[in-house]
């Protein structure tokens, strides 16, 4: 099994879409640099207001309020963006095209025929599409956060200010330690590569049953904006599905950057449907694959 | 197993109402190379993809190595390697790389044995380069050293000299003809070039209709009724006097089309010297005599019939 996993991500290092990544990623960075470097004074004066309206207790922590706008919120305010459009396209991408694009040139044939197990084919497939989607989830994070500090510095303390999904503002403006919100920052990050793969399951089962990786990625992105929706506006005639809905799993990502503890409790929650989600969509392609004639 | 690597017993394969394959039954000796023949959708794709559990069978057996293929897949094509199709690799990876995902081979012993057979089918020194930069006859060769790891002592080849330039053809002409020889590999060809397979295969099953309409050694098949061409100076009085005396020996007797002192005559088995010595004996001056080439291709005719092979020009 570790041999096919290495192969399988030796596979998907060969591919030219990482370059496509990266520039795209490249691309967003400059944007948010550029962006964050543009409104700075506005944002600096946002955090002025912000704690302004704290607690006399709190509020006496800050000497210089303009100093909140720092490099580690311009990470957390571009992990956002990252993880909740970015990532999720790239994750598609990867794993619609894993088995699609095998069918497609023929690999997959020149590989069955030697009797391999299609179980472990497939398991490994999926594992080495998370290892692609968690390696790139800490790069970018470590890189994000090098460039903010590089460029807007570093403030001992942290507002709770873009520590939640997107659109979703804490329910109180708090203040933590720079180490607790390094701390939480990896966390989420962590927490979203495991909810990206969980996602980009869906089109990792899409791909078993179609021969264009287009199709397999298009399929999850749809499954995605569908939950989406769902969940932002008709949020009110869901609430029997809300918890399992995709777009609800990322969200899990907010309980990371709660300011007194880690919400572990609604963590396991969204692990659980993640869980439904992998078991789901992995070992329907693990059935196809063993019955499929190639 | 009786000395057999691969023995198909009555296999059938149907997609929707079209049978691929009608009960088709084959046997491939040991160290021989094994040549498949058929018109384009006899079912040699599907029997190929059958033997190489790549498709199911709806009844019949499948076994290599005695083991059967549908029960035990990856204990019997331990030792198979298959191109099945035209040779798919990774392009964008080292043509190493994709020997070591494809074969799934590892270890020291491995390796050394990938650099050996590399340098027998004359890639070694582009196992580095990516696969992207190979000619089509680059990628044949790698196919046939990918087919030969880890361990393979039977090859199965899917029309491995189709698109390659006449250079190419000889080269991996000689390369399969060789793995029998040196090798001791048993290997399976299919090809649309009869020349080809005549030239390669020392064992023969032409397909047709999903059937195994012939199958035997090489020489064998090809002394199935075969044809002699004669060119004397009375080639009438030829003809009655080989009538007569080879009387129901000879299955058809008449001027060749476009030669017409040249007679030709099938035989239900090979005569030529006989028919010569007649000849003489009564006085005939005889300028030529010979076997008439593209035997396979008539065999070959005659056995799945001119309906399909017209079908065939049409459809290329």
């Amino acid at each position: 099994m570790i041999l096919s996993i290495y192969h399988e991500i030796m596979k998907m290092a060969s591919q030219k879409k990482h370059y496509i990544m990266l520039l795209g990623y490249a691309f967003l960075i400059s944007l948010m640099v550029f962006v964050f470097w543009k409104f700075h004074e506005d944002f600096q004066k946002m955090a002025g207001e912000m704690v302004k309206g704290m607690p006399f207790l709190l509020k006496n922590l800050i000497q210089e309020p303009e100093k909140l706008c720092d490099g580690l919120m311009f990470s957390r305010f571009t992990c956002q963006i990252l993880f909740w459009v970015v990532m999720p396209i790239f994750a598609f991408m990867f794993a619609g095209e894993s088995i699609a694009c095998e069918l497609q040139d023929g690999t997959l044939r020149a590989y069955l025929s030697r009797g391999f197990s299609r179980t472990q084919f497939v398991i490994a497939k999926f594992i080495a599409v998370f290892a692609v989607i968690l390696f790139y989830s800490m790069l970018f994070a470590v890189l994000t956060l090098l460039i903010g500090i590089l460029f807007f510095g570093y403030s001992k303390m942290q507002i709770t200010l873009f520590m939640g999904a997107p659109g979703e503002m804490p329910g109180t403006i708090g203040l933590v330690s720079a180490d607790k919100a390094i701390g939480s920052y990896f966390l989420g990050t962590l927490y979203s590569a495991f909810a990206l793969s969980a996602i980009s399951s869906v089109s990792f089962m899409i791909s078993v049953f179609v021969k264009r990786m287009t199709v397999a990625a298009t399929g999850g992105l749809v499954f995605f904006f569908v939950s989406f929706i769902l969940q932002v506006a008709f949020s009110q005639y869901i609430e029997g599905i809300k918890p399992f809905l995709i777009t609800r799993v990322m969200d899990g990502y907010t309980q990371m950057f709660t300011v007194d503890a880690v919400d572990w409790d609604s963590i396991i929650k969204s692990f659980a449907v993640m869980c439904i989600y992998w078991s789901v969509c992995v070992s329907t392609p693990v059935v196809v694959m063993n019955i499929k004639e190639y | 197993m009786d000395g057999c690597v691969l023995k198909v017993e009555n296999v059938v394969k149907s997609f929707g109402r079209f049978r691929a394959l009608d009960g088709a039954s084959l046997s491939i000796p040991k160290g021989s190379i094994f040549g498949i023949i058929g018109p384009n959708g006899a079912g040699k794709s599907t029997l190929l993809r059958i033997v190489t559990s790549l498709a199911h069978p709806d009844s019949g057996r499948v076994m290599v190595n005695g083991i059967d293929v549908e029960a035990y897949p990856k204990k019997a094509l331990v030792g198979t390697g298959a191109i099945v199709d035209s040779p798919a690799f990774y392009p964008d990876l080292s043509a190493r790389l994709n020997l070591d995902i494809l074969s799934r081979g590892h270890g020291k012993r491995y390796r050394a044995r990938r650099e050996e057979l590399a340098e027998y089918t004359g890639i070694a020194a582009w196992l580095n380069h990516r696969v992207r930069e190979f000619s089509l006859g680059m990628k044949q060769r790698l196919a046939i050293t990918l087919a030969l790891l880890p361990d393979s002592d039977f090859v199965i080849l899917d029309e491995p000299t189709n698109g390659l330039d006449p250079n190419g053809i000889v080269d991996i002409r000689s390369l399969i003809r060789n793995l029998g020889a040196e090798l001791g590999t048993t290997v399976l060809v299919t090809s649309h070039m009869l020349g080809e397979i005549e030239k390669i295969c020392s064992n023969l099953a032409i397909l047709n209709h999903g059937r195994i309409v012939a199958q035997g050694p090489m020489e064998e098949i090809l002394r199935r009724s075969p044809v002699t061409l004669i060119r004397t100076t009375e080639p009438d009085r030829a003809e009655s006097l080989l009538k007569e005396t080879f009387g129901t020996r000879i299955l058809a007797i008449a001027r060749k089309d476009d030669e017409k002192d040249v007679l030709r005559v099938e035989t239900e088995s090979e005569c030529a010297s006989e028919l010569n010595e007649t000849l003489v004996k009564n006085g005939f001056a005889v300028s030529m005599l010979e076997n008439e080439p593209d035997r396979l291709e008539r065999i070959f005719l005659e056995l799945t019939g001119k309906e399909s092979s017209v079908r065939n020009e049409v459809k290329s």
